[in-house]
């Protein structure tokens, strides 16, 4: 939970040594790894050793699923644009896309843990997205490209990437809660 | 009541459960099977963990095709396989399920003791789980099932790899917990039914047959269980015989007891015995 913090306040209080340290460090090392508060907030339905139990206990689908991810997420995106803010000139525009991506980002990774109840799939292919987009700027992703504010895609608008990914994040949400819901239901594996 | 009602389920084309019906009352229920015949994918439909293809699942008024986190809060499960957390305690293992089952942390704090006293781990509350015995861990499962008193209690195979001691334990356990409660234990091993269960439940390729008592199924074997005592050389030509089915065999000297099962007699000086259970079971799985 406390290591993308430690790692954005490392990137802050690096500003003054090197220019591209800090974004550095929040582009490719923070940005990666918010997917860890999520991981540890959800990583017991995704436990190999425990899921098979805590499938079967009762839940608050809605609170579980929808409110405690969407909060946290909403925590760990603004840290996030704050730190953007503190190390580098971002336009208002730009800072409202890497939260919306951050947000959108970390949605799908709560969505693909509850998809598959596997941890190492809820981790591995919400970085591979992430991965794919970061070394080829976007392509094939179109406007869910989640570092179009950063290293831009050309071909298409940040606005248009901020409306798609922030509808996106809320229907992965409730997507989320539809499968914990109908959690006896899906058995997906891969 | 548990009222099971044409329940199945299915795997691609296989069928995992052939439609069933039972009903259940309060007591313990032995389903025994061999291994693959579908006894975990019963009791996973009973803990909510898959859901059926058909059938309907009633337990009084609840109703599983209709508010599963209502059903779930009535519901303690035992998986075959529970792990994780060596590093806690016994009192925070059951502390965090407590709380992620949605218990109140300060009832937790006064019912853990009790529970755990109640599975014969008072002494060890707050020992690491990597220090206990596979026994101690199964244990400590059943007290978190128990944790929330629910009216159904699911164990899929408590006492597998457990030794004659923790086994015996366990089945003691399991027995005062039937008192007040429907549990269903799932096993492949008779002596376990034998020794704790009131009711059975037969289970082969996904088929379920119910007996109200043991003495239902050791009845299967009635007139079909012989002992006899011969040689070792008559036993070697005995056990090439493919119409009998050995269950027993003990040496002493030159002589063998053994106890077989077989429509007939097959030797002069063979006796009819009384049957086990394991031996009612087993003309059950041998039946067409």
């Amino acid at each position: 939970m406390i290591l993308p913090i430690i790692l954005m306040l490392l990137a802050i209080f690096s500003k003054g040594y090197d220019g591209d340290m800090p974004n550095n460090i929040l582009i490719f090392v923070v940005f990666p790894l918010l997917i860890l508060p999520i991981i540890a907030l959800l990583y017991q339905i995704g436990s190999i050793h425990l899921k098979e139990l805590l499938l079967t206990y009762p839940l608050h689908n809605f609170i579980f699923g929808w409110v405690r991810p969407i909060t946290l997420s909403i925590i760990y995106a603004a840290t996030f644009i704050v730190s953007l803010t503190l190390t580098n000139h971002y336009t208002f525009e730009e800072l409202i896309a890497a939260f919306i991506s951050s947000l959108f980002y970390m949605i799908l990774t709560a969505f693909f843990l509850i998809l598959f109840k596997n941890v190492a799939m809820g981790v591995a292919l919400p970085l591979a997205y992430l991965f794919y987009g970061m070394f080829t700027t976007g392509t094939g992703q179109g406007y869910f490209y989640l570092l179009q504010w950063s290293r831009a895609n050309p071909d298409i608008s940040l606005y248009d990437c901020i409306i798609v990914q922030g509808i996106a994040a809320l229907g992965f949400s409730l997507w989320g809660v539809y499968l914990l819901k109908h959690r006896n239901k899906y058995h997906w594996s891969l | 009541m548990l009222n099971i009602h044409e329940l199945s389920k299915k795997f691609g084309k296989k069928k995992a459960l052939q439609p069933t019906s039972l009903s259940l009352n309060k007591g313990i229920v032995g389903l025994l099977g061999p291994n693959g015949a579908g006894k975990t994918t019963f009791l996973r439909i009973l803990s909510t963990y898959y859901e059926a293809d058909s059938g309907t699942i009633m337990f009084n008024e609840l109703d599983w095709s209709k508010d599963l986190e209502k059903v779930r809060k009535h519901i303690g499960y035992l998986p075959q396989h529970i792990g994780g957390l060596p590093n806690l305690t016994a009192r925070e293992y059951l502390e965090y399920l407590g709380v992620l089952r949605g218990l109140d942390i300060k009832q937790l704090a006064t019912d853990i003791p009790s529970i755990l006293r109640e599975v014969n781990l008072e002494e060890r509350v707050d020992d690491r789980i990597k220090s206990f015995s596979g026994g101690m861990r199964q244990r400590l499962g059943i007290a978190q099932a128990i944790l929330h008193s629910p009216d159904v209690l699911l164990v899929d195979e408590p006492t597998a790899g457990l030794d004659p001691e923790e086994r015996i334990r366990f089945r003691n356990l399991i027995k005062r917990l039937g008192k007040e409660r429907l549990v269903i234990l799932s096993t492949h091993i008779t002596e376990d039914v034998a020794m704790t269960c009131d009711q059975v439940l037969l289970m082969k390729n996904g088929s379920i047959e119910q007996y109200a008592s043991i003495q239902e199924v050791t009845h299967l074997a009635k007139g079909k269980v012989w002992a006899l005592e011969i040689d070792s050389t008559t036993y070697e030509q005995v056990r090439q015989n493919t119409d009998i089915l050995i269950t027993l065999t003990s040496r002493m000297d030159d002589m063998v007891d053994l106890r077989f099962i077989a429509s007939d007699s097959i030797h002069p000086q063979a006796t009819p015995v009384n049957p086990t259970l394991e031996e009612g079971y087993m003309v059950w799985l041998n039946k067409k």
